[in-house]
């Protein structure tokens, strides 16, 4: 049996559509998943420590809305603060929370949503295809 | 002492669903002696959060950063590093979640559809053979060799997408690109050093026939704390 990696937030926070012609941000994508799961993995504090300065924290908590708009898991993911708390290097409670939706919380099946133009990019197999046709891009 | 040189297990790429990915080769396995020799480099002194590798392929290159160079002795997988990989072709992005679990592929042309200045570390190992530049990009294997003119129709859009997606000065960040004799490395360096980048070779081998090389541009570095930017 294969393990597969599937699309993670940290994944998302950095995708863009920004190559379409037209699209001025094309930041953060509306994440319109029809299959997520949550996974097992062991909380690493260093880990999120390290990333957090570079996420765009408002794209965390929009993606984070989204999925619990959607209802797709069994209960919610936990709720995040719209701000990154000034001791968050010492917050366990918002590092675990933090790690859940970054590290967690697979995403399996759906699409990416250009928010300027509506353009879907679909995810299958955990995997999202922002490929474009050449009459599409910038 | 025997130093063990471990490289990750592509065996599933070239067959099968993943008829299309381009099974780790010579070049690639140059580029994981690279990253061996940069051990130290990307663990004490570049300390990536984040890894984009442009051009993934089977994901051998990024594989073997995450799972063995930055990573602790122990073998625990203790990287800090979110280690994204694209690729055109969308059977190279599944291959490449095959190959380890860690890694973060998507579908791309070059890395269009991430953010700009989002990694302090870029990877490419780019089809580098000169062929007619109609070969290139073509959807297949043949993407993943086909370089153009001079082999170099890829590697000059690289140069502009590495520069984009690097974190801007004072932060410290380095790309990482192999190249053939004939891609002229001596240019693109002097090139890349235009653009503000040091540059400098790391690895060079003769392999079956090709002249191959692996350089380290970097750009920026400041001797002070962290910057915390949210």
């Amino acid at each position: 049996i294969f393990k597969i990696s599937n699309m993670k937030l940290i994944l998302h926070n950095m995708l863009t559509s920004a190559m379409i012609k037209g699209v001025k941000k094309g930041y953060p994508l509306l994440l319109r998943a029809t299959k997520v799961e949550l996974q097992p993995v062991e909380f690493d504090a260093g880990f999120v420590v390290h990333m957090l300065p570079r996420l765009d924290w408002s794209g965390v908590t929009a993606a984070v809305q989204c999925l619990n708009q959607l209802d797709l898991l069994q209960d919610p993911l936990p709720e995040l603060p719209p701000t990154v708390p000034d001791d968050y290097a010492n917050n366990e409670d918002f590092l675990r929370k933090a790690h859940i939706a970054l590290m967690q919380l697979d995403v399996i099946e759906g699409c990416l949503v250009c928010p300027e133009t509506g353009r879907e990019f679909p995810i299958a197999k955990g995997i999202p295809n922002m490929l474009i046709n050449d009459n599409e891009a910038a | 002492l025997t130093l063990q040189k471990r490289t990750p297990d592509t065996n599933h790429a070239g067959k099968g669903d993943f008829t299309t990915v381009y099974p780790a080769s010579e070049d690639s396995f140059l580029f994981l002696d690279c990253l061996d020799s940069q051990a130290d480099y990307l663990r004490q002194k570049l300390k990536p959060s984040v890894s984009v590798e442009i051009g993934c392929g089977s994901g051998v290159i990024s594989a073997h950063l995450v799972q063995h160079v930055l990573s602790d002795s122990s073998g625990v997988s203790g990287s800090s590093c979110a280690c994204l990989c694209t690729d055109l072709n969308p059977a190279a992005a599944l291959c490449t979640a095959v190959t380890c679990c860690q890694l973060m592929p998507v579908a791309s042309d070059l890395a269009g559809c991430l953010r700009s200045g989002c990694a302090d570390l870029v990877l490419a190992n780019p089809p580098y053979v000169p062929t007619p530049d109609d070969e290139v990009g073509t959807p297949g294997i043949a993407a993943a060799w086909a370089g153009g003119l001079e082999g170099r129709r890829v590697i000059d859009r690289l140069l502009t997408e590495a520069e984009r997606l690097l974190r801007p000065t004072p932060q410290l960040s380095a790309f990482y690109l192999l190249m053939l004799r004939e891609n002229r490395p001596e240019e693109v360096a002097l090139e890349m050093r235009c653009r503000g980048f040091k540059s400098m070779l790391v690895v060079e081998r003769h392999c079956a026939g090709e002249n191959l090389s692996v350089w380290r541009f970097e750009r920026g570095g400041v001797e002070e704390s962290e910057f915390r930017v949210f």
